[in-house]
């Protein structure tokens, strides 16, 4: 599943690429040639929601992902959880990580949050969550 | 001096100047205040200097509403009173928790909490504190890794608590009995309160032994110290001159008695460990530390109730049952016994999952005042105790803002934890739902019993003035945390004993 995922990603676009890997706990092997921007230079252990990853296992973000897609029917698709994440992100995937852990931080400043199965979390990494059920 | 009333001759007629009924923290604490002066003091106390039975058992009574722990194991009935097995958390009310708030109903003290503030450090004192400081500034430079969570200072708040272990008989027994104008009276049990005609003085106690025995005590001044339960019961038997009860016109006594919510409401799991002792309490060594409390701001812009939040290893509260479950054996020591026996099989379970993402996750008890409401209250039942005084009964009733506090309270710490990037808190399903009024059956109450006695300028209000006189009746007071007209976030032992030493204070005001 990891080899098809890999091989997928090399045709996709490659922020959505970096997207789909930032959660979970996902260890992932890319081929050197392949890479273009930094990813070559990433630790692939960087790119999970840090903060959801210390506490869950990948069986939890999942379970969590399908609660969201349930609450929110209308990003239940892979399409507009990515449209929706992609959104608000930069342009350069090198810098996704770090933007996405500050969108993190700035949902609750701004009270974007979601209640699911008694967890607060921000609507940034409730949909990274949703992205991340539907890999599985 | 002391005198074990059973030694006394039936029909004995005891005459002083001030008579305090009841030696718990409120009692003692008076009594201790008039040591050595000239006024003879006597202090009665209702059971021995250690647990009896067939004294304890004059505690017994009802409860109906929300489920509460039985009053008979309750409070003590013996010298030294609750203290006897409270666990010595003390902190100040906060100023908010004397002011009037338009979203809490019958909010508002008719004294300040600055009033006050020269009682705190006597009771301090009393309660041998340390140092009259409540503030995280202090304690961080007096103690050390007292690290506080990253929150916004303008949403949360670190509300400290010192602890003691100090109980108020074996501590001051000797210099009670010592005492040359004070005589303590044990298995001296007040049933009755006689004033005369016009019921605006009140003149004598009666006191009545289980074999069958009874004795007066005459005095010019009357303090009602025995609990917020066991005062308001007094009240309300003694209706021989006043039909309902005294203090009792307008149909206040026993009403809005209030407890802190003290109820497990969410989970804290930090990303990952967090050095600190602050949010840590271990009895009998943490001389300080500190629950997560609402600002005042927080509180008006949400409009909910004060309370904090407090943090306790979850990985040993998972095993813990609710101490509502567990307490409610009638024998005080069994229910004590159950608890810890539950406490102590917890920790052995949780010893070996010290490890992994819940070695750093922690189960947030809230401690939150109760919204006023004047169905919560306390009643005479009717069955009599074996002194033929009606036993209580306690009908403990919640509103929906404290339902509604509880539930914005967490989320609010849940978003400041959020914010913060120190970790994430999932609440417990009694609160998910914002329509869903109802209560969990781990609802603990702290066994603090507040208000029944409630605090007003208008008699028509409360039962007591700003100085705990009992309204109408010139030389009446009530001592104890019954006298609230709010319940505060912190336990409450600290603040009574300041405000009983305030009314002892008024009461010598008063001596001519």
């Amino acid at each position: 599943m990891f080899k098809t995922l890999t091989d997928n990603a090399l045709c996709m676009d490659r922020r959505r690429f970096v997207l789909l890997s930032t959660i979970g706990g996902l260890s992932l092997s890319l081929p050197f040639s392949c890479s273009q921007a930094t990813m070559e230079e990433q630790d692939p252990q960087l790119l999970q929601a840090k903060s959801l990853a210390a506490i869950w296992n990948p069986d939890e973000i999942k379970k969590i992902g399908d609660l969201y897609r349930t609450q929110f029917p209308g990003e239940k698709s892979e399409g507009v959880l990515i449209k929706k994440l992609l959104a608000q992100l930069p342009s350069d995937p090198s810098d996704i990580e770090n933007a996405l852990q500050r969108l993190t931080i700035k949902d609750f400043q701004d009270q974007a949050t979601v209640l699911l199965n008694g967890w607060l979390l921000s609507r940034t990494e409730a949909r990274q969550c949703a992205l991340f059920s539907l890999t599985q | 001096m002391h005198i074990d009333a059973k030694n006394l001759e039936d029909k004995a007629i005891l005459e002083a100047d001030i008579c305090i009924v009841g030696s718990g923290a409120a009692g003692i604490s008076i009594a201790l205040d008039w040591d050595g002066r000239a006024e003879k003091v006597i202090l009665l106390e209702g059971g021995g200097f250690e647990y009896e039975d067939p004294f304890q058992n004059l505690n017994a009574g009802t409860t109906s509403g929300q489920k509460y722990y039985p009053l008979k194991s309750s409070r003590l009935r013996y010298f030294g009173g609750t203290t006897g097995h409270w666990a010595g958390m003390c902190a100040p009310f906060d100023e908010i928790d004397f002011m009037p708030r338009e979203w809490v109903p019958h909010s508002g003290w008719p004294i300040t909490r600055e009033e006050l503030d020269p009682y705190y450090g006597k009771a301090n004192k009393t309660l041998q504190l340390g140092p009259n400081d409540y503030t995280f500034e202090y304690w961080r430079k007096e103690l050390e890794n007292l690290n506080p969570f990253p929150f916004d200072d303008q949403i949360l708040w670190n509300k400290m608590w010192q602890y003691t272990q100090t109980q108020m008989g074996p501590t001051y027994k000797e210099q009670i009995e010592n005492s040359k104008n004070i005589t303590l009276y044990t298995h001296a049990n007040v049933t009755n309160i006689q004033t005369n005609e016009g019921v605006n003085t009140a003149e004598s106690v009666e006191i009545r032994s289980l074999d069958g025995k009874t004795q007066t005590v005459r005095a010019k001044h009357i303090i009602l110290a025995c609990g917020a339960i066991q005062n308001a019961r007094l009240l309300l038997a003694s209706n021989q001159q006043a039909t309902n009860g005294l203090g009792n016109d307008n149909d206040l006594v026993g009403r809005y008695f209030m407890e802190h919510l003290e109820i497990s409401c969410a989970e804290l799991w930090l990303s990952k460990p967090f050095p600190t002792d602050l949010y840590s309490w271990n009895y009998g060594v943490t001389k300080a530390s500190a629950e997560i409390g609402l600002t005042l701001e927080a509180q008006k812009e949400h409009q909910i109730l004060n309370g904090t939040a407090s943090l306790f290893p979850l990985r040993i509260a998972q095993h813990q049952k609710p101490r509502m479950e567990i307490w409610q054996d009638d024998d005080p020591r069994k229910a004590a016994e159950a608890m810890f026996e539950n406490w102590g099989t917890a920790q052995q379970k949780a010893a070996a999952e010290n490890k992994g993402a819940i070695a750093r996750a922690f189960q947030l008890n809230v401690r939150i005042e109760q919204a006023p409401n004047p169905n919560s209250r306390v009643t005479l039942g009717t069955e009599k105790d074996a002194l033929g005084t009606p036993r209580p009964n306690l009908n403990w009733e919640l509103t929906d803002l404290d339902k509604r506090s509880l539930r914005k309270t967490f989320l609010i710490i849940a978003n400041e934890v959020g914010r913060s990037g120190i970790g994430r808190v999932r609440l417990e399903d009694f609160l998910w739902d914002e329509q869903d009024m109802s209560w969990p059956e781990g609802t603990n109450g702290g066994w603090h019993h507040m208000g029944t006695t409630r605090m007003h300028s208008d008699p028509q209000q409360g039962v007591v003035d700003a100085n705990c006189q009992v309204h109408g009746i010139q030389n009446l007071y009530v001592a104890g945390s019954g006298c609230y007209a709010t319940s505060g976030a912190p336990n409450p032992t600290l603040t009574l004993v300041a405000l009983s030493l305030r009314l002892s204070d008024h009461i010598k005001s008063q001596l001519t």
